[in-house]
């Protein structure tokens, strides 16, 4: 069975994107969420193996719902996917929970990677 | 020309006018190479102006009057204050979310959900690789907010945009890069404006030691 992912990311174009890279990867998209707030409900009710997460997004960022999920599962497997490379930004998400960090525009094969890794 | 009702900067307004030149070409060199990366196509930037502006201006300096335009803007917070645009033609706009989507577009008349979220996305990826860049080098953390996309008469859409950005201020001091898309993507071409605020400013200037 694939392992399954839920998508975060407050752009349509971008869910998009990442769905066909995931799936392209041999990853099954379960569900899409266009705001954290959102993500958190989702990750409750579908448990996916993996979770992708934006960091810009409006009514709830993508690094404190990476604090909310981990706090409903603290083994949760989440990799964000943002514009925002600053260093900062990338320490306070790993902090918070996340497995990894891909830079948007991103590459297919880095995305990929990232999610398997992510799954060890 | 429109310039005319903007005062001369000073020699000291010249220097710094400069300086974030110089600020404004790591920056738009970055948000390019982001913009390469996203389409696959080679595009180039002429250099980037630093200029204090009126903001009723600005379509002309971008040779834009007359134009319908698509107009990304983002807030950008943090450490650096102020505005990002990413401004296009609406033909390029169309052109660019072809390019991205990978396909001919399919509305003959507005932009539909997906084709704005593409420009959009645009937006949002040069304006965030143009922040972490300005914030490596200037030592600082910024981050743009979500992008929000508006379609209309440039002098129209950059006037509500810019003066959303300047507040009750008419003047503003405005960093703009052109760039363009060589070879095969005729003529695609638009602009990055990234417009700091004044604490910005002086945040910018005290990095660069100029203040």
């Amino acid at each position: 069975m694939a392992d399954t992912v839920l998508i975060c990311d407050d752009a349509v174009f971008m869910r998009n994107t990442l769905k066909k890279i995931l799936t392209a990867g041999g990853l099954e998209v379960v569900g899409e969420a266009g705001n954290g707030l959102e993500a958190v409900e989702m990750y409750s009710r579908l448990r996916p193996s993996l979770v992708t997460m934006d960091i810009v997004m409006p009514d709830m960022g993508g690094i404190e719902a990476v604090r909310e999920i981990i706090k409903v599962d603290p083994e949760a497997r989440i990799v964000m996917c943002s514009a925002m490379g600053q260093q900062a930004l990338m320490v306070e998400a790993i902090e918070a929970g996340a497995r990894d960090f891909v830079v948007k525009p991103f590459q297919q094969s880095r995305v990929v990677e990232a999610a398997q890794r992510a799954l060890g | 020309m429109a310039q005319a009702s903007t005062p001369e900067p000073s020699r000291h307004d010249r220097i710094r006018l400069d300086a974030l030149r110089e600020v404004g070409t790591i920056g738009a060199g970055h948000a390019t190479t982001a913009l390469a990366k996203m389409t696959g196509r080679r595009v180039m930037i002429d250099v980037p102006a630093a200029s204090i502006v009126d903001v009723s201006e600005i379509a002309g300096i971008l040779q834009l009057d007359g134009q319908v335009v698509a107009v990304v803007s983002l807030r950008v917070m943090g450490d650096i204050t102020g505005h990002a645009l990413f401004v296009l033609p609406e033909s390029n706009a169309v052109k660019l979310s072809e390019i991205l989507l990978g396909k001919k577009s399919e509305s003959s008349g507005e932009l539909n959900l997906m084709e704005r979220s593409s420009i959009e996305e645009a937006g949002n990826v040069v304006a965030s690789a143009y922040l972490n860049a300005l914030s490596d080098f200037l030592g600082v953390m910024s981050m743009p907010s979500v992008p929000l996309l508006a379609v209309g008469d440039s002098a129209e859409i950059l006037d509500t945009a810019l003066r959303t950005v300047s507040g009750a201020s008419e003047i503003v001091v405005c960093i703009t890069t052109r760039f363009v898309f060589e070879e095969s993507v005729d003529g695609l071409a638009g602009h990055y404006i990234f417009l700091p605020d004044r604490p910005a400013l002086r945040a910018i200037l005290a990095a660069l030691q100029l203040d």
